[in-house]
C-alpha cells in the first residue's frame, strides 16, 4: 500500500495541470458540501447537551380548530404538571427580548423565561454557579443564569460574574450561573444570552398579561418520561388529565387536548406540520451541493479516462508483470483517493474562508451561526469521508476501466488512436459521454432548482405590499422595560408622536404595537350572534396602532372613518378592519357598525372603518383578516413609531432620536430602520438562498461545460485521422465544424431531456418553499435549458474551431 | 546445459480463433508443441503467422480457443484471470520488443514490479533486484529513468525485469526488434548467457541470424507448424561428444 501511496502521488506531482485542475475542481465540490454540511451540524445535527435526551418528551396543546401542535398556556401547564402520573418532571419556556444596561450603554438581548426546574429537568449542570432553586419560580427573585456566549462577548469572562448583578429592563439580576458552552435550550437555532426564572415574567415582558389564563399559548413544555413509561402511554395519560382540565374549565379549554412527540423529532418539526423551514431548506442545499460534487466528479472522471487512455501501456505491462485486476485497481484507486483527500483539504480551507466570511457578513438568516459555526470534528469527519467516497466514486469507473486493457496490442504498438480507435478506446470514449450526459442533466436539476427561487423572489419583489414604503423611518421602543404606567405611557405616545410630526420634513407620526410585515397577535373573534364559547369562534390577526397610522404609512381607508382622538378608553370600543376581514365575516352585508367580541370580553366591539389589504407577515403571504384596534383603547408598552418624511427617511434617524431623550433621555431605542428596509429584510433570507442556489447552480453549469469541452477536444484529437481523411476528400470546414459540434450538441440534448425530467419530478420538494411560482413554471424550464444549451455550445464550438483547423497532410501521418 | 526429460511446456492442438463481427481469423490451428526446461527455442515466421499470438498463449496473456496448455505439469489453459495474473508473475518472464518499461519509474523500481506483485519482503526484493542488474551490468543506473538510457541499456534494464523473479521460462518477443545491430548482438549475447545458466528461452524472431542461435527453431505459417529444425541442438550435441563439426 505504501509503495502505492508514492507512486500515486508521484505520478500526480508528474501531471501538475491535470492535479491542479482536478484538486481544484475537487476543492470546489468538497467545500461547498463542507460549508453547507457545517452550516446544517451547527443548526441541526448537533446532539442535544442533556441528560438522556431520549427520554425528553415537547409536550403542546392540540385544538380542534387548528392543526399542528401549540403551545400550552400557563396555568393549564401548571397543572398538567401536578396531575399527570407519566413524567417524572415537567418544565417550560418562553421567550422575551429584555434591555441589557451597562450603565453607558444598552442593547436588547434575548432571553428565555423558564420555570425553576428547567436545568435540572434537562440534566444540564451549569458551568459554574447553579441553576435555579424552587422557590424562585414562586417567589419574584431577580436572578438569571447567563449563557456561555454572552459571557464571553458581553460580560469579559469575567471569572467573577457569578454573584454579581446585570441590569435587565431597570432592574438589577444577580448572576447565579453560567451555562454549559455547548448549551443554548433545546429548540434549533440559537439560544437566549441569558434564563431568569418564570417569577420574573412583570419584570422581562411588561405589559404581557397571560400568565393568569388557560387561554394563551406561550409555554413551551418538557416532560421527562419516567422509567418504563412509552411515549404513547403519556400521550395517552396526557390526554386523560387534559380532558379533566377541560371538563374543569370548559369555556377556556372546550376543544382543546393535549399531546407529546420526543423532543428530538418536535426540534426537527416543531408544530407536527411538517419539516421545519430551515430542515427543508437545509436539505434543498444540500442536495444542490452534492449535485455540484457529482459533476465535479464527473468531470474528475472523464479526465481520470482520458489519463487512463493514454496509461494503457502502463498497464499492459503490469498485467504482464503478474498484477492481477484487484491489485491494478488499488493501485488506480490509491491515485484517485490521493487526489479527493488534496481537494478536500483543498476544499476545507475553501469552506473555512467561506464560513468565515458568512459568520463576518452577520447576514440575516433564520437562524444565530456565530458561536456554533465551526470545523468541528464532526464536520472534519464528514469531509474526509466525502473525500475518500469521492475519490472512490469518480476512480472507480476509470481503474475498472484502465484494468480491462488489451494487453497483447498496447504492448505491441498496434492499437492505434484512429477513426475507429480500438475497443478499448471506444469504451472509454462511450464511458465519457455517458458521463456527459449526465452532468448536463443534475446541472439542469441545480439551475432549474436556482431558476425557480429567483423566480419566487422576483415574485416576492414585485408584490404590492399594501402600504407605501418610501419615506417612512422605523424604530422601536418598550415603555414597559422603563417602568412606565399605562397612563404615563399614553402621554409618552402622544407627546412623542406630535414632536415627531412637527419636525422639519416630517409629513406625519404614528405609534403601533407592531410595525408592518412585523405581523400580530392572534384572537378568537366571535360575530355579534354567534356562539360565544368556541364554535363559531375565528382566530385573526390583531395590530394596536396609534391616530394617523394610516395615513403615516399609507393604507388607505376604503370605508367608514380612520380612528380619532375621540376613540378613547372610555368611550365604545372601535376596530378598523381590513377588506378580507369583510368579506370573510359579513359578505355582501355592510361591514360598518357590525359588532364582535374577542374571546374573554365583556363588551363588544363595533367596526368604524375598513382599511385596504396589505401584507401583515410577510410579502408572498394570501389575503388574511386584520384587525387594527386603537392605542388609546388598548395600552401596549412595547410599540414602534413611524414617521413620515418628505424625503430620505434615514435623516431623520438623528433629530427623532435628539426629541425622544428630550422626553425621556433613558428610553432604549431599537430596531431603527427605514420601512423599505423593513421590507428589504423579510426578502433577506430569500435572496440568501437564491444567491446560494444561483452560486452552486453556475458552479454547476461550468464543471459541466468543463466536462463538455474535454470530451468534444479528446473526441477531436482521437479523429483527426479521421477528420484528415475527409478534408482530404473535399470536406469544408463548415461540414468538419458541423460533425463537431453535432457530437457535442447530441450529448447535451439527452442531458437536457434527462434532466428535464429529473427537474420536473424533483422541483415538487420545493413547492413549500417557492409560494410565488409554479415549481413547474415552464418560462423556468425553458429558461435554465436554454441557457445550459448556449453555454455547452461553445464549449463544444471551442475544439470543433480546432478541428477546422487540421492540416489534412499532418493528419494522415498522425499515429 | 541440460535438459530434463520432462516438458517444461506441453500445447496439445491448440488452436485461437479471433472474432469480429462479420469474420472469423484463424490465428492459430491445431500447434502441437514441447518445451523442455532449459531449451532455447526461437520461432520464426512471416508477419501474421502467429508468432505473437502464439507468445501470448504461451504467456498466458491470452488463452487458446481450443486446446491444452500444459506449464510446469499444470493445465493452465482456463485459470481464472486472478490465478492467471500469478502464474504469470511466478513462472514467465517477459521480453518485449519495445522495451515496455514503466517511464514514471526508475531502472531499480521497474525491475522490482514483478517482484511487488509476488509480495515479497523488501530485503529479498533488494537482494534479487541489484542481483539481476548486475547480471545485465546496469547496476550503476539503478536511480536513472528509462528516458535516460539507450536503447539497448532500456532492453538490458527489461531482460533484468524478466530474470529477476527466477521464471521457469523467458519469453522474448522479437528483443532486438527496435535495436541496431551492435545493441542488438549484445542482447542476444545476454540471452544466450542466460541460456548457459540454465535459463528456458522462447524467442520471437523474424532474423534468421539471431534463430540460430537456439537450439531448436520452430516455423509458422498461417498458424501452422510448417518445420521444427532441430539440427542446432544435433550439432551442438555432437560437439558436447567430442565430434568436430565442420561449418
Amino acid at each position: 500500500m505504501f509503495q502505492d501511496i508514492r507512486y500515486g502521488a508521484r505520478t500526480l506531482l508528474k501531471s501538475p495541470g491535470f492535479t491542479i485542475v482536478a484538486v481544484l475542481s475537487l476543492a470546489l465540490g468538497i467545500g461547498a458540501n463542507t460549508a453547507i454540511f457545517s452550516l446544517v451540524n451547527a443548526v441541526l445535527l448537533r446532539p442535544l447537551p442533556v441528560a438522556d435526551a431520549s427520554s425528553l418528551m415537547a409536550v403542546s396543546t392540540t385544538d380542534q380548530r387548528n392543526p399542528g401542535n401549540l403551545p400550552v398556556s400557563h396555568l393549564n401547564f401548571k397543572d398538567l404538571r401536578a396531575q399527570n402520573s407519566a413524567f417524572s418532571g415537567m418544565a417550560a419556556f418562553t421567550f422575551a427580548q429584555v434591555n441589557y444596561s451597562t450603565g453607558k450603554e444598552s442593547e436588547q438581548i434575548p432571553v428565555q423565561v423558564v420555570t425553576a426546574n428547567y436545568f435540572s429537568l434537562l440534566g444540564t449542570q451549569p458551568a459554574q454557579g447553579r441553576g435555579f432553586l424552587p422557590e424562585e419560580e414562586e417567589t419574584a427573585t431577580p436572578v438569571a443564569v447567563v449563557s456561555a456566549g454572552f459571557w464571553e462577548r458581553s460580560l469579559g469572562s469575567d471569572p467573577n460574574i457569578v454573584g454579581k448583578t446585570l441590569t435587565l429592563n431597570r432592574t438589577p439580576f444577580t448572576v447565579v450561573g453560567i451555562a454549559p458552552r455547548n448549551f443554548s435550550g433545546t429548540l434549533l437555532g440559537g439560544g437566549p444570552s441569558l434564563w431568569v426564572p418564570i417569577s420574573m415574567h412583570p419584570v422581562v415582558q411588561p405589559g404581557f398579561d397571560w400568565y393568569d389564563t388557560r387561554r394563551g399559548l406561550f409555554l413551551f413544555a418538557i416532560g421527562r418520561l419516567k422509567p418504563g413509561v412509552t411515549a404513547e402511554q403519556a400521550r395517552s395519560n396526557l390526554r386523560t388529565t387534559f380532558g379533566n382540565l377541560e371538563q374543569a374549565f370548559p369555556v377556556d379549554n372546550k376543544g382543546r387536548s393535549a399531546t407529546a412527540v420526543p423532543l428530538l423529532d418536535a426540534r426537527l418539526n416543531p408544530n407536527g406540520q411538517g419539516p421545519n423551514v430551515v430542515v427543508t431548506l437545509s436539505s434543498i442545499l444540500m442536495i444542490v451541493v452534492a449535485i455540484v460534487l457529482l459533476i465535479a466528479c464527473a468531470n474528475i472522471a472523464n479526465l481520470l479516462l482520458a489519463r487512463a487512455s493514454k496509461r494503457r501501456r502502463e498497464v499492459a505491462i503490469r498485467i504482464a508483470l503478474g498484477a492481477n485486476r484487484t491489485r491494478l485497481i488499488r493501485q488506480l484507486l490509491t491515485e484517485s483517493v490521493l487526489l479527493s483527500l488534496a481537494g478536500g483539504g483543498a476544499g476545507l480551507l475553501l469552506a473555512y474562508w467561506c464560513l468565515s466570511a458568512l459568520v463576518a457578513a452577520k447576514l440575516p438568516l433564520p437562524f444565530p451561526i456565530d458561536d456554533s459555526l465551526s470545523l468541528d470534528p464532526r464536520v472534519l469527519a464528514f469531509t474526509a469521508v466525502l473525500a475518500i467516497a469521492t475519490g472512490l466514486l469518480f476512480g472507480l469507473a476509470p481503474a475498472i476501466q484502465a484494468s480491462k486493457a488489451d494487453v497483447v496490442p498496447v504492448l505491441k504498438n498496434e492499437l492505434v488512436a484512429s477513426a475507429g480507435g480500438g475497443r478499448g478506446i471506444m469504451a472509454y470514449f462511450a464511458l465519457r459521454q455517458i458521463l456527459v450526459v449526465a452532468q448536463v442533466a443534475a446541472s439542469l436539476v441545480a439551475l432549474v432548482a436556482a431558476g425557480l427561487f429567483l423566480r419566487d423572489l422576483r415574485y416576492a419583489q414585485q408584490i404590492d405590499p399594501g402600504f407605501e414604503t418610501n419615506g417612512v423611518l422605523v424604530m422601536n421602543f418598550n415603555l414597559g422595560r422603563e417602568g412606565y404606567t399605562p397612563e404615563r405611557g399614553q402621554v409618552f405616545f402622544d407627546q412623542i408622536t406630535e414632536r415627531a410630526a412637527a419636525l422639519p420634513g416630517v409629513k406625519g407620526a404614528a405609534i403601533a404595537e407592531n410595525p408592518p410585515l412585523a405581523g400580530g397577535f392572534l384572537r378568537s373573534v366571535f360575530p355579534e350572534g354567534a356562539d360565544t364559547t368556541t364554535k363559531d369562534r375565528v382566530l385573526v390577526q390583531v395590530n394596536t396602532v396609534g391616530v394617523g397610522y394610516f395615513q403615516t404609512i399609507g393604507i388607505p381607508i376604503t370605508r367608514g372613518r380612520d380612528f380619532t382622538r375621540g376613540d378613547v378608553k372610555t368611550s365604545p370600543k372601535v376596530v378598523v378592519i381590513n377588506q378580507t376581514m369583510a368579506q370573510q365575516f359579513w359578505k355582501k352585508d355592510e361591514p360598518l357598525g357590525k359588532r364582535f367580541k374577542f374571546f374573554g370580553d365583556q363588551d363588544y366591539t363595533t367596526v368604524i372603518g375598513v382599511a385596504k389589504d396589505s401584507k401583515y407577515n410577510g410579502v408572498a403571504e394570501d389575503p388574511q383578516p386584520f384587525i387594527y384596534q386603537p392605542l388609546a383603547q388598548n395600552y401596549t408598552p412595547a410599540a414602534a413609531l413611524h414617521i413620515r418624511g418628505a424625503g430620505n427617511a434615514s435623516a431623520l434617524a438623528a433629530p427623532v432620536r435628539r426629541e425622544v431623550q428630550q422626553l425621556d433621555p433613558t428610553l432604549s431605542l431599537f430596531n431603527v430602520r427605514t420601512l423599505e428596509e423593513q421590507v428589504s429584510q423579510s426578502l433577506q433570507p430569500q435572496e440568501i438562498n437564491v444567491v446560494l442556489l444561483t452560486v452552486f447552480g453556475v458552479l454547476a453549469l461550468l464543471l459541466a461545460s468543463i466536462g463538455l469541452y474535454g470530451v468534444a477536444s479528446y473526441s477531436v484529437s482521437q479523429r483527426t485521422r479521421e477528420i484528415g481523411v475527409r478534408m482530404a476528400l473535399g470536406a469544408q470546414p463548415s461540414s468538419v465544424l458541423g460533425l463537431v459540434l453535432g457530437h457535442g450538441l447530441g450529448l447535451v440534448g439527452v442531458g437536457l431531456a434527462i434532466g428535464l425530467v429529473l427537474a420536473y419530478v424533483t422541483a415538487g420538494f420545493a413547492k413549500a418553499l417557492v409560494v410565488g411560482v409554479n415549481p413547474h413554471d415552464p418560462m423556468t424550464y425553458i429558461v435554465t435549458s436554454a441557457a445550459l444549451g448556449t453555454i455547452a455550445l461553445l464549449a463544444s464550438y471551442i475544439p470543433a474551431r480546432r478541428a477546422t483547423r487540421i492540416d489534412p497532410l499532418i493528419a494522415l501521418r498522425t499515429d | 546445459m541440460n535438459t530434463s526429460a520432462q516438458p517444461l511446456i506441453h500445447l496439445d492442438g491448440v488452436t485461437k480463433v479471433f472474432f469480429t463481427d462479420e469474420v472469423e481469423t484463424h490465428a492459430l490451428a491445431g500447434i502441437h508443441l514441447e518445451i523442455k526446461s532449459g531449451e532455447y527455442i526461437a520461432i520464426a515466421g512471416p508477419s501474421g503467422c502467429g508468432k505473437s499470438t502464439l507468445l501470448s498463449i504461451l504467456g498466458l496473456l491470452d488463452s487458446p480457443t481450443e486446446g491444452r496448455y500444459i506449464l510446469n505439469g499444470k493445465e493452465v489453459a482456463s485459470l481464472a484471470l486472478s490465478e492467471r495474473a500469478r502464474v504469470r508473475n511466478r513462472e514467465i518472464g517477459f521480453i518485449f520488443q519495445s522495451f515496455n518499461l514503466i517511464g514514471d519509474l526508475n531502472v531499480y523500481e521497474n525491475v522490482e514490479l514483478p517482484l511487488t506483485y509476488r509480495g515479497m519482503k523488501s530485503t529479498e526484493r533488494k537482494e534479487r533486484v541489484m542481483a539481476a542488474l548486475e547480471k545485465v551490468g546496469m547496476a550503476h543506473r539503478a536511480k536513472h529513468l528509462p528516458s535516460q538510457l539507450s536503447g539497448g541499456q532500456q532492453q538490458r534494464v527489461a531482460v533484468a525485469r524478466a530474470v529477476a523473479g527466477s521464471p521457469s521460462i523467458l519469453l522474448a518477443d522479437e528483443p532486438t526488434g527496435n535495436l541496431d545491430s551492435k545493441n542488438g548482438e549484445a542482447v542476444m549475447e545476454l540471452l544466450r548467457e542466460l541460456h548457459r545458466e540454465g535459463a528456458t528461452i522462447c524467442m520471437v524472431t523474424h532474423d534468421p541470424r539471431y534463430a540460430r542461435h537456439a537450439d531448436r527453431s520452430i516455423h509458422l505459417f498461417d498458424g501452422r507448424v510448417l518445420e521444427e529444425d532441430g539440427s542446432k541442438r544435433a550439432e551442438k550435441e555432437l560437439e558436447e561428444s567430442g565430434f568436430d563439426i565442420a561449418h
